[in-house]
Order: structure tokens, then C-alpha cells, then sequence
């Protein structure tokens, strides 16, 4: 009824096996991979959302010039957050296509391994 | 009967056939629970949408945008930062795991009891404060929307709370989900509606329409004035309200991300 009760972290043998994972080149790489993704994708996405309630509180002259008709600098900007987030996740979804096929590689390579033993 | 209690009926009904079919496939603790584990992607992607577009999140925003202009619509973009944020930081480590709630993740990887314990624990405290917000709205609307079939604001509540114990108590997590999968359909349905209705009145002329929004006319204190929803300073006075514009920014963003696995990630 209940999924079976292994704890992979409980488990000394999978233990093990797991460390020697987690020292590889190949899951260091595998994590700097994704720290490059993220962490610049994640800091762009802040400060393009916190500058506009800064612009907006700070250069209220500059945000309500008109662009398009009546349209102002700041709702544009503010539309835009919309248009820029969707991109990221689109970003990200591409990339995690990437990271799957390493993790993929990564477990191969570790039944391989595990069979030559 | 009026047309908004004849739909307001239709729904109730459509959504408790759905219970009615979601509790008889459903046995054991994870089929109630989780659904049997067995929700897909592009269906939990639906019914989080539906989790979102409450009473508080879909009507408040459109209200605030409606009576602020520009300083509502950030409650719009920092709900919606929040997502991303969310995206990048908690779903993304999650992903691989295999496991599919927050508490299943930190069970695998901490000692089971006190975890689920505590994310029992902190769900509830969490969605308490988010029932209460969204139980007053939903009275409220439904007194609203029956005003003249003589039921109060309380009557109101009492039934929107019986009703969503039956979805919950008897339909477990498989009811719920498709419950949020209509309710997001419905919604999108009826805001792209609205849209086009609203469009057609400025004959599908955007530039038109961003006119009208520059210079809205109303009655305040018995004086007409003539405002522009485009521009802040609607909530916020400038330069005065500055830092409090920019703090109802960072609130929005970091505020949404706390709620969010309240109300996303638990069924996530």
C-alpha cells in the first residue's frame, strides 16, 4: 500500500555508492553547470524587477515619458517583467533538457560501473 | 432564477459530479493524499493555475488595477516574480528528486516522523491565514452575486465552507486537482472574454484604449476629477510614498514567494 520504506541515506551500501557519486568530476560538473545557470539567471531576474520600483520612486520624471501614444516608460517596464520572466523559464526549460541528459550519462556510467565490480 | 445563480448552481453541481466520481476511484492514504502520485504535469500545471486565480489574487488584482491604475498592477508583476523566483530556487533542486510533495523530499533526505510532523504542521498554520482571506472573499462574492435570493453574508460563508469540506473530505487530492483544472479553464475562458468585450467597446483600437486609461474622469468627494491610470501616484504619492512604493515591491516579490509553497508547492 505504502511506498516501500528504503531511505536511500539510510541505506550504508547505496551510501557509499552515493559518495562516490557525489566526488566525481562528472557531478561536480554537472552541479557547476547548473550553479551557472542559475544563479546568473536568478540575480538578472531580481534586480530587473527591483528597478522598477526604484525607477518608478526615483525617476518618476523619466518613467512617465510616453513611448507608444499614452503609453508610459514605467507600465511598459512594468509589462515587460511579464515578457522577461517567461523568457527565463524558457531559458531554464532548455537548459533542463541539458542537465537531465548529463544526469542520464551520470547514471549509465554508475550502472557500468557497478556491474564491472 | 437569475443567470449568476444559475451558473453559480451549474458549477456547484459539475463540481460535485467531479467528487462524487474522485471518491469512488479513490483508495488508500496516497490515492487521497497524493492522487495516487498519479497527477501529470500539464494537469497539476492547471490546477495550480486554478490554486491562483482566487478570490484574493484574481478579482483583488483586478480591482486594485481598476481603482490604483499603475501602483495595482504591481501586485500583479510581483505575484508573478515570485513564480520565477520559485522556479529557479525551490523547484529546480526538488526536480530530480522523484518525489512529489515537499514533505516526501525532506523525508528522504532527513528522518521521516519529525519532518512529516512539522510539514503537516507548518501546511496548516500556513493555509489558516490563507482560508481566512479567501473564505471572506468567497462570502462575500456569493452574497454579491445572490443578492436578491435573501441569502446573507454568513449564510454565504457557512455554505462556501461546507462545500469545500465535501470537495476536500470525500474527494481527497484527485477532486480537488480536477476541481482547479475547471475553475482555471473557466477563468481563462471568461477573463479572455471580458477582454475582447472590453476591446470591442474602443473597436479594437489599443491606442484608443491606453487613451481612455490616461484620463479617466470619476466623481471624488463630490468633485470631478480626471486622473491617468497609466502613471503612478494613484496609492502612491511621489516623491513621498517612494520608499513606500519600493517596499511594497520587495513585499510583493518576497511575501508571494513565502505564500506560494503554501499554496503551490503542498500540492507540487
Amino acid at each position: 500500500m505504502n511506498p516501500p520504506a528504503t531511505h536511500g541515506a539510510q541505506n550504508l551500501q547505496d551510501q557509499g555508492k552515493w559518495d562516490r557519486v557525489a566526488t566525481s568530476a562528472q557531478f561536480q560538473d554537472l552541479l557547476a553547470r547548473k550553479r551557472a545557470f542559475i544563479i546568473p539567471a536568478f540575480l538578472f531576474f531580481i534586480v530587473y524587477y527591483l528597478l522598477l520600483p526604484i525607477l518608478v520612486g526615483y525617476a518618476p520624471k523619466l518613467m512617465s515619458t510616453r513611448v507608444l501614444g499614452t503609453m508610459t516608460l514605467a507600465y511598459l517596464f512594468a509589462l515587460s517583467q511579464f515578457l522577461v520572466g517567461w523568457t527565463i523559464a524558457g531559458f531554464y526549460l532548455k537548459a533542463s533538457v541539458k542537465f537531465d541528459c548529463l544526469i542520464q550519462d551520470l547514471l549509465v556510467k554508475l550502472d557500468d560501473s557497478e556491474g564491472g565490480e | 432564477m437569475s443567470i449568476a445563480l444559475a451558473v453559480f448552481l451549474a458549477f456547484v453541481a459539475s463540481t460535485l459530479g467531479i467528487t462524487y466520481w474522485a471518491a469512488k476511484r479513490s483508495r488508500g492514504a496516497s490515492a487521497y493524499f497524493a492522487a495516487g502520485r498519479q497527477i501529470t504535469a500539464w494537469q497539476n500545471g492547471f490546477a495550480v493555475a486554478g490554486d491562483f486565480m482566487s478570490a484574493a489574487s484574481f478579482l483583488g488584482i483586478v480591482g486594485l488595477i481598476a481603482l490604483q491604475g499603475f501602483d495595482g498592477l504591481l501586485y500583479a508583476v510581483g505575484g508573478f516574480v515570485a513564480f520565477v523566483t520559485i522556479l529557479l530556487l525551490v523547484a529546480e533542486p526538488l526536480r530530480n528528486t522523484g518525489k512529489y510533495t515537499m514533505g516526501d523530499v525532506l523525508a528522504y533526505r532527513l528522518r521521516p516522523r519529525p519532518v512529516r510532523a512539522l510539514a503537516a504542521l507548518s501546511t496548516l498554520a500556513t493555509i489558516l491565514f490563507y482560508m481566512i482571506a479567501q473564505m471572506v472573499g468567497a462570502g462575500a462574492l456569493v452574497a454579491l452575486l445572490l443578492a436578491n435570493s435573501g441569502i446573507s453574508y454568513n449564510m454565504a460563508v457557512t455554505g462556501v465552507g461546507i462545500l469545500m469540506m465535501i470537495y476536500v473530505v470525500f474527494g481527497g487530492m484527485l477532486a480537488t486537482t480536477w476541481v482547479q483544472i475547471v475553475k482555471a479553464m473557466m477563468l481563462s475562458m471568461c477573463a479572455l472574454a471580458l477582454t475582447v468585450l472590453v476591446m470591442r467597446h474602443f473597436h479594437f483600437r489599443l491606442g484608443d484604449f491606453l487613451a481612455a486609461a490616461s484620463r479617466v474622469a470619476y466623481h471624488q468627494k463630490d468633485q470631478l476629477v480626471v486622473r491617468d491610470f497609466l502613471q503612478s501616484g494613484l496609492r502612491y504619492k511621489p516623491p513621498d510614498d517612494r520608499f513606500d512604493f519600493l517596499e511594497s515591491g520587495i513585499h510583493l516579490w518576497d511575501g508571494r514567494t513565502a505564500a506560494h509553497p503554501g499554496e503551490v508547492l503542498y500540492r507540487a
